[in-house]
């Protein structure tokens, strides 16, 4: 099953069109990441699929309840952070996190058990009495973090979980990710991260101007985006330069380039003809001292994808 | 709905209000002013001695009395203090409590969307009903519990100041009881959904406060009427209003949770 479906959602501000039929799924047990630059329709997505907002058109389930028409179940199914860490500084941790445990209904005996242990867990211990407005950024978005685990839920929409903290704390939080999915938690991360999308996600969708451009594994997508050609960099124990020329002519090779006395690169038009020119490079007395190939990263997808929409990529 | 609920989104409120000491001065501040003044009037009486009561002529005698029929055995004296009690005192203890309960409804919604704690709580399994009632009780129950206690100094000291006049325990009237334990309760209710209402809709705490100023409006109105003599409100004209009173806030109060909209809040403009 599904744990995440939006089929079709539209969603209008005014003139402006924040969703334009955004369509997709997460398997139970997947990390899905939104990704897109700033008012893609990320955090109206996620907000549609909290029940705060109502889609014009389209539907979206949580765990095949109706975000719509069964809004108070689907909610209880998810936990959700939201971009900012959203805690009333007035109040202590425990304040915060037994108000949010109570609205989502964690029995009362179990409570205080529950909010120990993510404490303990997300390493806040002490920390429980402290008032929430006096903490650092990086522990706000660690309660924040607890809150949207209290009442255990089994999906997670994590709008720019690492967004302000520095790369410490953006560490831990990635590692707690992938913890919790090894726990059996759906998470929809959403972000402009790209590695962090690349590091964490199993597949990612890309979203610009309310359209899913593309969606899948981030390989998968390399092979979809970036298709028609492969690019190999190869070094030789000595100068390069007079075996370039006969690349070139060689079947398969789009264009060859070089990086510096002993390297460089060539394009192909298919992984299989890197065999090719290995041979032939050996034969011409290239000694040969490394060969790979450059995988292009989920940034270059990205970039191709957004620039193909013409958009400004921030 | 579930009361539960809305209770504790009320619970969560007062731990954030009564953790502002600003928010706790202005609320007392605000009632116990009317206490304040009335008890200043109570206590001033007596001082002025009989001569109080001889600059009222025979003809405004009369008509306090026609006024205040319950007051009839009343001297000239005890009517001028009795008309402060009977007349002013009830309508100062509920403008109060709708001009205290503004400063927590009007940080209802827009306080909670500036500070940018709205989004979560608009995510959880909680209804609109108990969320908006929720924050309606946040209001209610404290600036009411602070009416009463308001309320019942001002009636201990008040007969206190006067016992030598009266010579018996006196305030509240009758219509003094209704308007504080009947009107005041109903109307600051209707009040506080109408600015909670306008809070979810305002950008800022300041914003939705002037929603509150406009209800105070028709009290005043009232009041100066009947200062002026244009208009006696009598016991069946409390209880008729009550009654609307009731109808009114239901209806309101309704019409509030539904037309409450979670997107407005998330949304700005």
């Amino acid at each position: 099953m599904n744990a995440i479906e939006a089929v079709r959602l539209t969603k209008r501000f005014g003139d402006k069109v924040a969703l334009d039929g955004v369509s997709f799924s997460a398997r139970e047990g997947e990390i899905l990441g939104l990704l897109g630059p700033n008012g893609a329709g990320k955090t109206t997505t996620m907000r549609i699929l909290t029940g705060v907002l109502k889609p014009d058109s389209g539907s979206a389930t949580i765990m095949g309840l109706d975000v719509v028409k069964e809004v108070l179940e689907a909610r209880r199914l998810v936990g959700y952070l939201p971009e900012a860490p959203c805690l009333y500084e007035r109040l202590t941790v425990r304040d915060n996190l037994a108000f949010y445990g109570r609205l989502y209904d964690v029995p009362e005996h179990e409570l205080g058990r529950r909010i120990r242990e993510l404490l303990a867990e997300l390493g806040l211990e002490g920390r429980a009495n402290e008032k929430a407005g006096a903490l650092s950024k990086g522990l706000k978005q660690r309660v924040a973090i607890a809150r949207a685990l209290l009442h255990d839920p089994p999906v997670l929409l994590l709008d720019q979980p690492t967004s302000d903290l520095d790369p410490a704390s953006a560490r831990e939080v990635r590692d707690l990710v992938r913890e919790l999915n090894r726990a059996g938690k759906t998470i929809l991360i959403c972000t402009h991260n790209l590695a962090e999308a690349e590091e964490l996600c199993h597949r990612v969708a890309i979203i610009n101007e309310g359209h899913v451009l593309a969606i899948g594994p981030p390989d998968e997508l390399l092979k979809d985006v970036i298709m028609g050609y492969r690019v190999f960099e190869i070094r030789s124990l000595k100068p390069i330069g007079r075996y370039l020329s006969f690349l070139s002519d060689l079947e398969g090779v789009i264009s060859v380039e070089r990086v510096n006395e002993r390297e460089a690169r060539i394009k192909l038009e298919r992984e299989e003809a890197i065999s090719r020119v290995i041979r032939e490079l050996t034969l011409s007395g290239c000694d040969l001292l490394e060969v790979r190939m450059l995988r292009p990263s989920l940034e270059e997808i990205y970039l191709k994808l957004v620039r193909r929409e013409g958009v400004e990529v921030q | 709905m579930r009361f539960s609920k809305a209770l504790l989104v009320a619970r969560k409120d007062w731990k954030e209000i009564f953790s502002s000491r600003s928010a706790l001065v202005s609320l007392a501040f605000f009632l116990f002013i009317p206490a304040a003044l009335i008890v200043f009037l109570a206590a001033l009486a007596p001082m002025l001695g009989p001569g109080l009561g001889q600059s009222v002529t025979k003809e405004e005698l009369a008509r306090l009395r026609a006024l205040f029929p319950e007051a009839s055995w009343m001297d000239a004296r005890q009517l001028t203090i009795y008309m402060a009690g009977a007349l002013i005192a009830p309508f100062l203890f509920t403008i109060m409590p709708l001009a205290a309960s503004s400063i927590i409804t009007a940080d209802s919604f827009a306080g909670e969307k500036e500070r940018k704690t709205i989004e979560p709580l608009l995510a959880a399994p909680i209804s609109e009903a108990e969320l908006f009632l929720g924050k309606v009780l946040a209001a209610f129950l404290p600036v009411m519990a602070l009416l009463y206690a308001s309320f019942g100094l001002t009636c201990v000291l008040v007969n206190a100041f006067t016992a030598d006049l009266f010579g018996h325990p006196w305030f509240p009237p009758l219509r003094a009881w209704l308007m504080v334990c009947v009107i005041a309760p109903l109307y600051a209710f209707l009040g506080m959904c109408l600015v909670i209402v306008g809070s979810s809709r305002a950008n800022s705490v300041r914003d939705a406060s002037n929603y509150a100023a406009v209800l105070i409006l028709p009290l005043l109105a009232l009041l100066l009427a009947q200062v002026a003599g244009a208009l006696a409100l009598g016991t069946a004209h409390i209880l008729a209003a009550a009654g609307g009173l009731t109808l009114t806030d239901v209806l309101v109060f309704k019409l509030a949770y539904r037309s409450f909209n979670r997107e407005a809040l998330v949304i700005t403009r």
